[in-house]
C-alpha cells in the first residue's frame, strides 16, 4: 500500500501539478481578507478568507481527474496488471483524495492565518462569534468538519460516476450542482418533503440536513423541525450513505472492463 | 517447468466463447508469437495472463505461482504493454520509468534501458510525453514493460507505429533480452518479423489454440516455390501434371513445387522442351503468413 500511495503522490505532483493547486489555495484567502476589508471580521476569518468555495471547487476537479485519468490515458491497464489487487488500486485512490483534501484545508487554513497577520492582527479567535458552543476555533473546527463530510460524499457520487461512464467532464458536472445548487436543490427538497415526507430519508434531503447542521445543529429542536430527523439520525443515516455509495463504486470498478 | 503455463483456460462474455480451453507453455529465454486474425482471442488471452480479466475455468501459472484475477502476487515479475502505450502525458520519459520503478526493489538501470529502447535521455527524459510521437511513445511503453526487470515481458503489437529502424531496434533489444534469460510472449501483425524473432508460435482462432509448436517445426517441409508468366499457361499445368508438380493458376501466374524441391534452370529447361515463353519467372519461400493462413483456411472449414 505504501508503494501505491507513493505512486500516486508522484502523478498527483508531476501530472496534476498539485502544488499549484495548493498555492492557489494558499493565496486566495490572502487575497480577498488583503482585498476587502469586510473580509477581515469574523464572516471573512472564520470562513477561511472564503476558501471553503475554492477547497470544495478543486477537490471535486481533483477527485474527478484522480478517477478518471487512470481510464482517459489507458493507464488503469498498467496500474491493474501488477501485484496488487483491485481492492487496493481502489483503497489508495480513496486516501490520495481524502489526504488532498486535508491538503487543500491546510494551504487555505494557512493562507487565512497568514492574512490575520497581516491585515487583521487583532482578530481574537477566543471570542465567541454568534455560536453559543463554542469560540472562533470552534466555529474553524465545524466549518471544516462540515465541509470535509460533505466532500466526502461528493466523492464518493463523483467516484461512483466516473466508474460508470469513464468521464471527468459528467463527474465535475455532479459535483458542482452537488456544492452550488444547493438553494435550488434545498428549495425542491422543500416541496417534495411537503409531498411525500417519508422523502426525508433519501439521500439528498440527508446531505442537505448535513449542509446545514452547522446553521441548526446547535439547536436540535429547530433541526428537527426543519428536517424531521434528529441529529443521531441525520449524521448515521448520512454515515450509511456514504458507506454504501463507496461500496457501489467498488463493486463497478471491479467489475470494470479494462 | 515452463515458466508460464496455460492449462484449458476458458472465458465467456455472455454467450461469446472468447476463450476456449486455451493451453500453451512459455519456457524461460523462449520467444512466443501469439497470433490469429482480428478478434481471435489474443488480447483477451493477454488480459487473462496479465490478471486484468478473470476467468471462468483453466489454470494459468507464471513462475511457479498462481495468476487470478485477485491474485496478482506473481505478476512482479511480468512486464506488459497490451494494446497501445499508457502514458501520463505531463510526466518525461524519465519520470514514467521512475514511476513504475517504485514497485520494484531492483528496477532496471534508467540510463540502460532508455538507451536501449532509444529514447534519448537528452532530449524524452526532459520533454513531456504528450509532445511524443507514437513511435515514442510505443518505446517508452516497451521501457516500462522492461523497468521492473521481468522473466516474462507480454507485448501486443509491440511494433505499431515504429519507422523501420526502430522495428529493428526493438527486434534486436528483444532478442539481446531473450539471450539472457528474458522470455517473450508477443502478438503481433508483422509476421514477418515474429518469423524471425520467436522461437515457438501459438496460433489462436475463435479462442481456441489452433497449433502450438516451434518455429522450426511449424516451417518445416517447406520447399521454394515457383511463380511463373507464360504465354500458355494452360500448356504449363499439363505439364505440371505430367511431371507430378504441384501447380495452381492465379490470376495470370502458376505456382509450381514439388516434394523433391525444385531448380528453376531445371524448370526453364522442361519449359524450353515444350516451347512454353517464359514472360517472369521468381522463387517464393514459405513463410509464416502462408502457413497461418493455409491453418486458418482449414479450421475455418473444420468449423
Amino acid at each position: 500500500m505504501l508503494t501505491l500511495m507513493k505512486q500516486e503522490y508522484f502523478k498527483v505532483f508531476k501530472q496534476n501539478h498539485l502544488h499549484w493547486w495548493l498555492l492557489v489555495t494558499f493565496a486566495f484567502p490572502i487575497f480577498i481578507i488583503g482585498c476587502f476589508p469586510i473580509e477581515r471580521m469574523q464572516t471573512g476569518i472564520l470562513n477561511l478568507g472564503q476558501g471553503i468555495i475554492i477547497v470544495n471547487f478543486l477537490g471535486i476537479i481533483m477527485t474527478a481527474l484522480i478517477a478518471s485519468q487512470e481510464f482517459s490515458y489507458g493507464t488503469i491497464r498498467p496500474l491493474l496488471s501488477r501485484r496488487f489487487n483491485r481492492l487496493q488500486v481502489f483503497i489508495s485512490k480513496i486516501l490520495l483524495i481524502i489526504s488532498v483534501y486535508v491538503l487543500l484545508f491546510l494551504a487555505d487554513f494557512l493562507g487565512t492565518m497568514v492574512a490575520k497577520l497581516f491585515f487583521a492582527p487583532s482578530f481574537d479567535f477566543s471570542r465567541q462569534y454568534g455560536d453559543p458552543n463554542g469560540n472562533g476555533w470552534v466555529v474553524i473546527y465545524r466549518t471544516v468538519g462540515e465541509t470535509f463530510l460533505q466532500m466526502l460524499f461528493i466523492a464518493g457520487l463523483v467516484l461512483l460516476v466516473v466508474n460508470l461512464v469513464k468521464s471527468s467532464g459528467a463527474a465535475i458536472a455532479l459535483g458542482v450542482v452537488m456544492v452550488y445548487g444547493v438553494p435550488v436543490l434545498t428549495a425542491l427538497s422543500t416541496f417534495l418533503l411537503g409531498q411525500l415526507p417519508w422523502l426525508k430519508w433519501g439521500p439528498l434531503q440527508i446531505f442537505l440536513g448535513i449542509q446545514n447542521i452547522g446553521r441548526l445543529g446547535p439547536q436540535p429542536d429547530i433541526l428537527y423541525q426543519a428536517l424531521g430527523l434528529t441529529l443521531e439520525q441525520l449524521v448515521s443515516t448520512y454515515v450509511a450513505y456514504i458507506v454504501i455509495i463507496y461500496t457501489l463504486a467498488y463493486y463497478i470498478f471491479r467489475k470494470r472492463s479494462v | 517447468m515452463a515458466l508460464l503455463e496455460l492449462k484449458n483456460v476458458s472465458k465467456k462474455f455472455g454467450h461469446y466463447q472468447a476463450m476456449d480451453q486455451v493451453s500453451f507453455n512459455v519456457e524461460a529465454g523462449h520467444i512466443v508469437g501469439l497470433i490469429g486474425p482480428n478478434g481471435a482471442g489474443k488480447s483477451t488471452t493477454m488480459r487473462a495472463i496479465t490478471g486484468l480479466m478473470s476467468y471462468n475455468s483453466g489454470d494459468i501459472t507464471f513462475d511457479n505461482q498462481p495468476v487470478t484475477f485477485n491474485n496478482h502476487k506473481a505478476l512482479d515479475k511480468m512486464g506488459n504493454l497490451i494494446e497501445y502505450p499508457s502514458i501520463y502525458p505531463n510526466l518525461t520519459a524519465l519520470d514514467h520509468l521512475k514511476l513504475y520503478a517504485m514497485d520494484t526493489k531492483e528496477p532496471a538501470d534508467f540510463r540502460d534501458i532508455m538507451e536501449r529502447t532509444q529514447i534519448d535521455g537528452e532530449n524524452f527524459g526532459k520533454r513531456k510525453a504528450k509532445h511524443f510521437s507514437l513511435g515514442m511513445k510505443q518505446r517508452l511503453g516497451i521501457a516500462i514493460a522492461l523497468i521492473r526487470n521481468p522473466k516474462l515481458v507480454i507485448l501486443d503489437e509491440p511494433m505499431n507505429g515504429l519507422d523501420p529502424q526502430s522495428v529493428h531496434d526493438v527486434r534486436e533489444l528483444i532478442q539481446s533480452l531473450a539471450k539472457q534469460g528474458v522470455s517473450f510472449l508477443i502478438s503481433s501483425h508483422l509476421l514477418d518479423e515474429l518469423q524471425r524473432i520467436a522461437d515457438d508460435v501459438v496460433i489462436i482462432n475463435k479462442g481456441k489454440i489452433v497449433k502450438a509448436t516451434t518455429m522450426p517445426d511449424f516451417l518445416s517441409g517447406d520447399e521454394p516455390k515457383i511463380v511463373i508468366e507464360t504465354n500458355d499457361n494452360e500448356a504449363l499445368l499439363k505439364l505440371a501434371d505430367e511431371l507430378a508438380w504441384d501447380a495452381q493458376q492465379e490470376g495470370g501466374k502458376v505456382t509450381i513445387s514439388a516434394k523433391d524441391g525444385l531448380d528453376v534452370q531445371a524448370v526453364l529447361g522442361k519449359l524450353g522442351e515444350v516451347q512454353i515463353e517464359v514472360k517472369n519467372i521468381n522463387t517464393q519461400q514459405e513463410n509464416l503468413e502462408n502457413h497461418l493462413l493455409e491453418i486458418l483456411k482449414d479450421d475455418g472449414q473444420k468449423g
